[in-house]
């Protein structure tokens, strides 16, 4: 399982990335697990590049991201036969309920807004933990 | 008979110069001397008895027409018979005197022909014929008498002539549909042609002289007065004027062209004016509608410009109020980020080093982070705000049942810890965009939780007015209330009427509520009364036309 990442998480932004995972390892989830991508075509090109055993438990994207953002990621997700099934979760800034309201039409597991306070954010790290572990015990 | 030369007989006189003109005419036409005086002595005869058994007697001499035969010369005597003659002793010595004689007596005329025939040996060619007229039409008088009876004629010929051209001229003004007059140097009516006073209904002279003012627009009678007395005694040339007169018939004004112009006599003094006044409403109406017309392309052009320039402002207006939402919807996009950010490191650092601080470090720790968050719900407030516009909506139809219920479920936490009571209507479904909706009752319903008395349970009652067009539901909290004279400020961007230490809040909730409001072409108002509670009445219609 030392190749095997539970989650990819697509962000632009540095710091986010890193709060994530300062939080994931604050819920014992190791650094290690969490795979990183820059932007869409990078999150679409390593998702490609997985064997169906690689393939991360959850997708978690980011909405405003440089070439290709979280809505587009998403939709070519759920178009490609092979990467469909993944579990992915909307990770952003905006509380636009259209963008909601769009993503859910598309296919995402749930919308979730990034944290103001460090309990949500512990609250947040937790809901992705579990999903996680539903996905790995499915399989 | 070829008619030479004619004498009329009224007097002794006439004899006299019948006498000579048959003397001559013998002459002329080659008699002896006894012959003429033969001849002229019978017809002097015929002539006295014509003139005492008569009137208006004439002779008429000549010469007979049958140029071949037998020629004669002829004297023709007529009258307007009083007495018979036929037995009168002048006939019987004159009928002896000719070769020929005849008496014809019609009804009223007598007329006595005398021949006498011309010898043989003379010739008379028709030229001889009018040289003997031309003789006797220049044959000065013969005596001082036929000089005036001469004059006589001509003064009668002329008379008639004068009194033929009157009668033309009358004729011809009375039957022009012109109005005709006369004035005299005072500038009195003197005259006025049928068509004047059939025109103006009156056939007096001094009615019309009187009453003028009666026939004259009220507007027109200054300009009419500049043809009166003494404008005319002024003037010494044509003067024009255009007024409307009572056309009697009709009751209604017509416009007319006034003119008088001097009549004046050998010494070029004036003696009289004769003034005409000519219909020229058509052409008065033509004028307005030509003026009218002019108008109306003036205005035309005006609207035109202004439209345009309108057009340019609103276009000015909507591109500056794009780039304001745009600049809005970019900056709070933007802020969002590093606000969140600010306000989750200083919450974190709470929470995960807070220990290690001392209380003063963490009192600064608190107060950096209520103020991220403070900035955070500004900014989102103003992403809200700027989101809500024509580009963002989506209309469609929305069950308000479902929107309200869903407000409430999202303030449900807020309505437990209050103990709040909240009263709701059945809602019709309207045309409109859904989140806005949903924001415009969460804003109202929220504030009516958020300044509700802090030691009373809000009650909250919903009401609803259907019309056929529209929809209004009231608000009513009875919660703190407010003075009526914020009522319409309280809707403007960043109004607050409670300092943020009593009520937090970034003064724009109400201001998106008008916004949504007035995209979907309805209205909102407030009335309150402090501590008195607060009513919000919103007016939507069912349907976006």
């Amino acid at each position: 399982m030392e190749k095997k990442h539970l989650i990819l998480l697509a962000d632009d932004d540095r710091e986010d990335i890193e709060l994530l995972l300062d939080v994931l390892e604050d819920i014992d989830v190791s650094r290690h697990a969490v795979a990183t991508a820059v932007n869409g075509v990078d999150a679409l090109n390593k998702l490609n590049q997985y064997t169906d055993e690689e393939m991360p438990c959850l997708v978690i994207l980011d909405l405003n991201m440089p070439m290709m953002g979280g809505t587009e990621t998403l939709r070519q997700i759920k178009a490609n036969e092979r990467l469909q099934k993944l579990q992915v979760v909307i990770y952003s800034t905006s509380e636009n309920p259209h963008e909601k309201e769009l993503c859910t039409k598309l296919g995402a597991l749930d919308y979730v807004t990034k944290p103001v306070l460090y309990e949500q954010s512990i609250k947040v790290a937790k809901f992705f933990k579990q999903v996680c572990d539903n996905v790995a015990a499915e399989r | 008979m070829l008619e030479i030369t004619k004498v009329t007989l009224e007097n002794e006189m006439d004899l006299v110069i019948a006498h000579r003109r048959t003397m001559k005419l013998a002459e002329h036409a080659g008699l002896s001397i006894s012959a003429q005086t033969t001849f002229a002595t019978a017809v002097s005869e015929v002539a006295r008895t014509s003139i005492d058994s008569g009137k208006n007697g004439c002779l008429v001499l000549g010469i007979s027409k049958d140029l071949k035969k037998e020629r004669y010369l002829i004297a023709s005597i007529k009258n307007e018979r009083q007495n018979s003659i036929k037995k009168s002793p002048g006939i019987a010595y004159a009928k002896r005197l000719v070769n020929k004689f005849n008496i014809l007596e019609t009804d009223n005329d007598t007329t006595v022909q005398l021949y006498l025939l011309l010898p043989a040996n003379i010739t008379i060619e028709n030229n001889k014929i009018e040289h003997w007229k031309a003789l006797f039409s220049e044959e000065g008088a013969l005596s001082p008498y036929e000089e005036i009876k001469r004059k006589n004629n001509q003064l009668k010929e002329l008379a008639e002539k004068l009194q033929e051209s009157e009668n033309q001229y009358k004729t011809l003004t009375n039957t022009l549909p012109i109005m005709i007059f006369k004035l005299d140097t005072n500038g009195s009516l003197k005259f006025t042609n049928e068509w004047m006073s059939h025109y103006l209904g009156t056939h007096s002279i001094t009615d019309l002289q009187e009453r003028w003012q009666e026939y004259i627009h009220t507007e027109d009678r200054a300009s009419f007065s500049i043809i009166s007395n003494q404008k005319i005694t002024h003037s010494t040339s044509t003067i024009r004027t255009q007024c409307r007169l009572l056309h009697a018939a009709t009751g209604e004004y017509v416009w007319h062209l006034i003119s008088v112009t001097p009549n004046k006599n050998v010494q070029n003094h004036i003696i009289e004016w004769t003034g005409y006044a000519v219909d020229i409403q058509a052409q008065k109406e033509y004028e307005a509608t030509l003026q009218d017309n002019e108008e109306l392309r003036e205005i035309r052009h005006q609207l035109e410009e202004n439209k345009l320039a309108l057009e340019e402002n609103i276009t000015e207006l909507n591109r500056s109020n794009e780039e304001l939402q745009q600049f809005a919807f970019v900056a709070s996009h933007d802020l969002q980020e590093p606000v969140r950010k600010v306000a989750y490191y200083a919450d974190m650092l709470l929470n995960k080093y807070g220990e290690s601080l001392d209380k003063k470090g963490k009192g600064y720790l608190d107060s950096l982070f209520l103020a991220s968050v403070r900035m955070r719900n500004l900014i989102n407030d103003v992403l809200s705000y700027s989101q809500v516009n024509t580009k963002t909506a989506r209309f469609e139809q929305v069950d308000l049942n479902l929107i309200l219920q869903q407000v409430l479920n999202d303030h449900e936490v807020r309505i437990r810890e209050k103990q709040a009571k909240v009263q709701v209507p059945q809602l019709p479904f309207i045309y409109a965009d859904r989140s806005m909706m949903s924001q415009l009752f969460s804003n109202l319903i929220g504030n009516a939780l958020k300044y509700s008395k802090p030691d009373v349970a809000p009650e909250i009652v919903i009401t609803s007015v259907n019309t056929n067009t529209d929809i209004q539901i009231s608000i009513q909290d009875n919660g703190v209330g407010f003075d009526n004279k914020y009522a319409d400020g309280m809707f403007k961007l960043f109004q607050r009427l409670h300092s943020k230490d009593e009520y937090a809040g970034t003064g724009v909730g109400l201001a998106l509520c008008r916004r949504i409001v007035d995209l979907h072409h309805g209205n909102i108002t407030a009335m309150g009364k402090p501590d008195a509670g607060s009513t919000f009445i919103i007016t939507l219609p069912l349907s976006q036309n």
